[in-house]
């Protein structure tokens, strides 16, 4: 055979081997083998490494193997596995919809297994039951849970009102001083966080059932009444300079600077993103209040909800091994949400602390269940939050209405995830 | 006609092997998701050119801006390069430490290019503390959080990191204008623009050709330092192409629209590399 | 022309000058990474007052929670580099002498392939890529990261090795053909070591894009400890904070190597570059 048959014999075998090869598509993990993919939560020990340990321990004929994504690429990086054939036994992400790759994104496509049977799946409350399924399935058991509110070093004086809110912002900036750090800049997705905490005592005091409604498109956000007032006193807040002069290109790390430095008084966050404000300021000890969405006490309500989940995703192969790990998980919760110094999203029988120690002030509101969804858990398409922050970054240079914000927003609806 | 001792096919497979399986194929299988709903999870179904009329409806912002920002870009980076190459070409004593200096960006990860800019820009970082610092304090503003000034960032970030990787590419260029010439064009009077527009820039051009036809690709590809610079933003004034598919594809989870908009955005850099091409190359051959 | 007057000592002190701005942020990131955490809130202007190299530190051994540590990532991006040019020199070497030497219009249409291939845009390929890739089993791995950086710098690579031999006089290699040499050994004798200065050229410029990349690297093998260094370094930018200082050490750590490297080499790649442009 002269080179160039030899040539292509060659090419030919290559070919055939990679055909071969294609037929099999390798789920990861095996036999005696549970693979849980994570995001990386910046600790060397995380609780599911611990929970991996103990597994093991308890199960000798199974081995654990952990992997982390970065935070940011973490649901990317699931659902290219999912994609591709290679799935992990057990995947933590994300609860409800607003971002592709999250629990009811993933399930309303059929990926991911039912955990209805589980022993805890019983006991979901019903703030939760519909953002880890839809109601009447299961498909994630919720781990952390989380809520929206004030941010402030402990003494600041925090305002208890939505009217003596914005004079604490007047009185702020006189003072040289911003009232609430806020990061604009894109990367930052902080501005949504306030426009959460507005609609929660506007849209659903009125209405609870709003996000259910909007999911069945029985009603639209440039129609409502509630979103229209939100994004309006968000507007409010602009005017009385609550906001600072340059909020619009400011960085996370910059807003987290400012309220360590006393620069800022305060910020709107979530309960879990406590790491970043003491970051910049180790010494100082920081406190969460309730968001003053309104004048009238009775309507102020704190948007709150689980936050993350297992889930299993739904593979040719057996889905058992990775339920054995998510109920192994789930028995031990409050153990390892010790280690992570977060608050189960499902409260233990015995009724312990809802929110966070750091977070006492929002706990009535939780256990009397003054609480608003968190908004995003029922907005399928990710499209949408993009929106929703750049609208409120653009009413923050003045460049837009609210009524342009909320059909930016209505234009992009989607009643279920791309 | 097999002339004995030709070279061979054989030499030519593993490259094209390679790159038909990693970077062609692949493409095209991706070229095909262009025409369909794919979410990267479940089976696609067609919908025709439904993709590239919602880009043509929802996204041409994100052409003019790739286009302003290719501008920008390739016009500062060559012009920089150039006149980086023409200091430094002779004469100056440290002018190999120089070359190296003006180097150093450019080997340096562009992640990690964006990440010290953004440092650098943010509200209370250090180009608003040495505005405050020499008195120019009400210049000071948020860089990143206007339109027009975050735009502005990205081009000279991207400058900043890749001028010395053009001056490389005219330094080998001026390599080919003969001293020869321009000093015999010295002696026959001809000052110091005349010698460079008549003789220099002509000779030049090969460099001319290279230096702004990778600086297109690259600018309509743009994407990490934006990503990590503006996020697209403010209010996605600053999207690429390069991020909005990232964006659609990676972050949404549409794979078909994304594929779409990335097919638009191949075509389009091969008319600008062929349009760049043709009129730099001129008449002569 | 050549004389150095005073002229010429105004423009090198103005090119002096205009360094500064070019290299302020490496300044920058200098300060930032020596500053201790104590001294947080010092501007990043001012040089640390007591500079230590704990940051350094940190960032070697620790890396970002869950990720390898940065001896390991430096390693993973020496080894996968390294092998990566070296794929490609073998390898597309060969093939640009093909198509320079070959004039058919089927090595003209081939030519033409390796040039379109040159301006696909990575995000249009890549999942049906990984795709393949996890049916290959090769995700995860080193040689699959391997396997796709070769394929994707390849066109890059036959785009300049081509380039070069078209304009580079067959004398020699006619000599040696004439002596009865086949074509493999023409090309490994005379051929190649002719073309050093692209080799050159290739190995910089594709080196330095695997040694900086960072998307690949993180779909492919992002959640291993075959990590590269860019993902390491994004690995810091964490859930909450970017811990700036850390950041920048691994930065430092990233591109120390290329920098230093690039000093020594840097007359030499200066030819290989000339040489290729007129080639």
């Amino acid at each position: 055979m002269n080179i160039r048959g030899r040539a292509l014999g060659c090419a030919a075998v290559a070919v055939a081997l990679l055909a071969a090869a294609a037929g099999c598509g390798a789920d990861a993990g095996g036999d005696g083998e549970i693979v849980v993919s994570v995001w990386d939560d910046g600790r060397e020990e995380s609780s599911i490494d611990v929970a991996a340990r103990d597994f093991e321990k308890a199960h000798p004929d199974l081995t654990v193997t952990v992997q982390k994504n970065p935070f940011d690429q973490h649901l990317q990086a699931l659902r290219r596995q999912l994609g591709a054939g290679r799935a992990p036994d057990v995947a933590m992400t994300v609860v409800g919809y607003g971002e592709s790759g999250t629990v009811r994104a993933l399930a309303d496509k059929g990926l991911l297994a039912d955990l209805g049977e589980s022993p805890w799946a019983g006991r979901l409350p019903d703030t939760v039951a519909g953002a880890v399924g839809d109601g009447s399935e299961v498909y994630a058991f919720p781990v952390d849970s989380m809520a929206i509110g004030i941010v402030a070093k402990k003494g600041t004086d925090v305002p208890g009102t939505y009217t003596s809110m914005l004079t604490a912002c007047r009185d702020a900036g006189r003072d040289g001083k911003t009232a609430f750090a806020l990061g604009g800049h894109e990367n930052s997705k902080m501005p949504h966080i306030v426009g959460f905490a507005l609609a929660a005592s506007t849209v659903y005091a009125d209405d609870p059932g709003y996000g259910d409604k909007r999911l069945r498109d029985e009603v639209t956000f440039a129609g409502s009444d509630g979103w229209e007032q939100a994004v309006a006193r968000f507007g409010e807040m602009r005017d009385a300079g609550c906001f600072g002069e340059n909020a619009a290109g400011t960085t996370r790390e910059a807003t987290a600077r400012a309220l360590g430095d006393g620069d800022a008084l305060m910020a709107v966050t979530p309960t879990v993103t406590l790491p970043l404000w003491q970051a910049a300021a180790p010494d100082a000890e920081f406190v969460m209040a309730p968001f003053p969405g309104d004048d009238d006490p009775d309507r102020v309500l704190v948007p709150a909800g689980a936050s993350s989940g297992l889930v299993v995703p739904a593979k040719a192969s057996d889905a058992g091994p990775g339920k054995q790990f998510v109920d192994f998980y789930a028995k031990h919760r409050a153990r390892y949400a010790e280690i992570d110094g977060a608050v189960p999203a499902l409260p233990d029988d015995g009724g312990g602390p809802r929110a966070p120690g750091y977070a006492a002030a929002l706990e009535p509101y939780l256990r009397d269940g003054r609480t608003a969804p968190i908004m995003d858990q029922q907005w399928p398409n990710p499209e949408l939050i993009a929106r929703f922050d750049s609208g409120l970054v653009e009413m923050l240079t003045g460049r837009a209405e609210p009524a342009d914000v909320l059909e930016s927003m209505d234009a992009v609806w989607t009643s279920e995830a791309p | 006609m097999k002339r004995p001792g030709a070279v061979p096919w054989l030499f030519v497979v593993p490259a094209a092997a390679l790159t038909l399986l990693i970077l062609l194929v692949p493409s095209l299988v991706g070229a095909a998701y262009a025409f369909t709903d794919w979410d990267g999870l479940t089976s696609p179904s067609w919908v025709g050119l439904a993709n590239f009329t919602e880009f043509f409806d929802d996204g041409s912002h994100v052409v003019g801006q790739t286009l302003i920002l290719a501008g920008l870009y390739v016009v500062g980076v060559n012009a920089a390069g150039l006149g980086l190459a023409l200091g430094l070409a002779h004469t100056l004593r440290t002018r190999h430490v120089l070359r190296a200096l003006f180097l150093v960006p450019a080997v340096v990860s562009p992640l990690v290019v964006a990440y010290i800019w953004t440092f650098i820009l943010d509200v209370d970082g250090p180009l608003n503390e040495i505005l405050e610092a020499v008195g120019l304090g009400s210049s000071a503003q948020p860089w990143l959080g206007q339109r027009n000034t975050a735009l502005a960032a990205v081009a000279i970030v991207m400058v900043w990191q890749f001028a010395g990787y053009h001056m490389l590419i005219y330094l080998a260029g001026l390599q080919g204008v003969q001293r020869e010439l321009l000093e015999a064009a010295e002696v026959d009077g001809a000052g110091p623009w005349r010698r460079f527009a008549d003789i220099t820039l002509p000779l030049l051009r090969p460099a001319l050709v290279i230096g702004t036809v990778l600086s297109t690709i690259s600018a309509f590809l743009l994407f990490d330092q934006v990503m990590a610079l503006t996020g697209g933003g403010p209010s996605g004034g600053t999207d690429t192409l390069g991020t909005y598919v990232y964006e659609q594809t990676f972050v949404n989870g549409r794979y078909g629209y994304g594929s779409a908009v990335a097919l638009l955005l191949v075509g389009g850099v091969c008319l600008a590399a062929l349009v760049q091409m043709r009129l730099l190359r001129g008449r002569r051959s | 022309m050549n004389r150095y007057g005073r002229w010429t000592a105004f423009r090198e002190a103005g090119f002096w000058i205009a360094a500064i701005p070019m290299l302020l942020p490496v300044y920058l990131v200098l300060t930032t990474v020596l500053r201790g955490p104590e001294a947080r809130g010092e501007s990043a202007l001012r040089p640390p007052g007591d500079p230590t190299l704990g940051n350094m530190e940190r960032a070697w051994t620790e890396a970002g929670g869950g990720t390898v540590s940065f001896s390991q990532a430096l390693v993973n991006s020496v080894l996968t580099t390294a092998a990566v040019v070296a794929i490609l020199v073998v390898v597309a070497a060969p093939a640009g002498y093909a198509l320079a030497r070959r004039g058919s219009k089927l090595s003209g249409a081939v030519f033409g392939m390796f040039a379109f291939a040159l301006i696909m845009p990575i995000q249009l390929g890549i999942i049906p890529l990984y795709g393949f890739m996890v049916d290959a089993g090769l995700t995860g791995t080193r040689a699959g990261l391997i396997l796709v950086y070769a394929g994707l710098q390849m066109p890059l690579a036959v785009f300049l090795y081509t380039g070069f031999l078209r304009g580079l006089p067959t004398a020699y290699e006619e000599a040696a053909r004439v002596d009865g040499a086949r074509p493999l050994r023409v090309f490994a004798g005379v051929v190649f070591p002719l073309v050093r200065p692209v080799t050159g050229v290739v190995a910089t410029l594709t080196g330095l894009f695997v040694w900086n990349d960072f998307f690949v690297a993180l779909v492919f093998v992002g959640d291993t400890d075959k990590v590269t260094l860019p993902v390491a370094v994004y690995s810091f930018v964490g859930r909450f904070a970017a811990e700036w200082p850390l950041i920048f050490a691994a930065a430092l750590i990233a591109a120390g190597p290329v920098v230093v490297l690039f000093g020594f080499a840097q007359r030499t790649i200066m030819k290989g570059f000339t040489s290729t442009l007129h080639g």
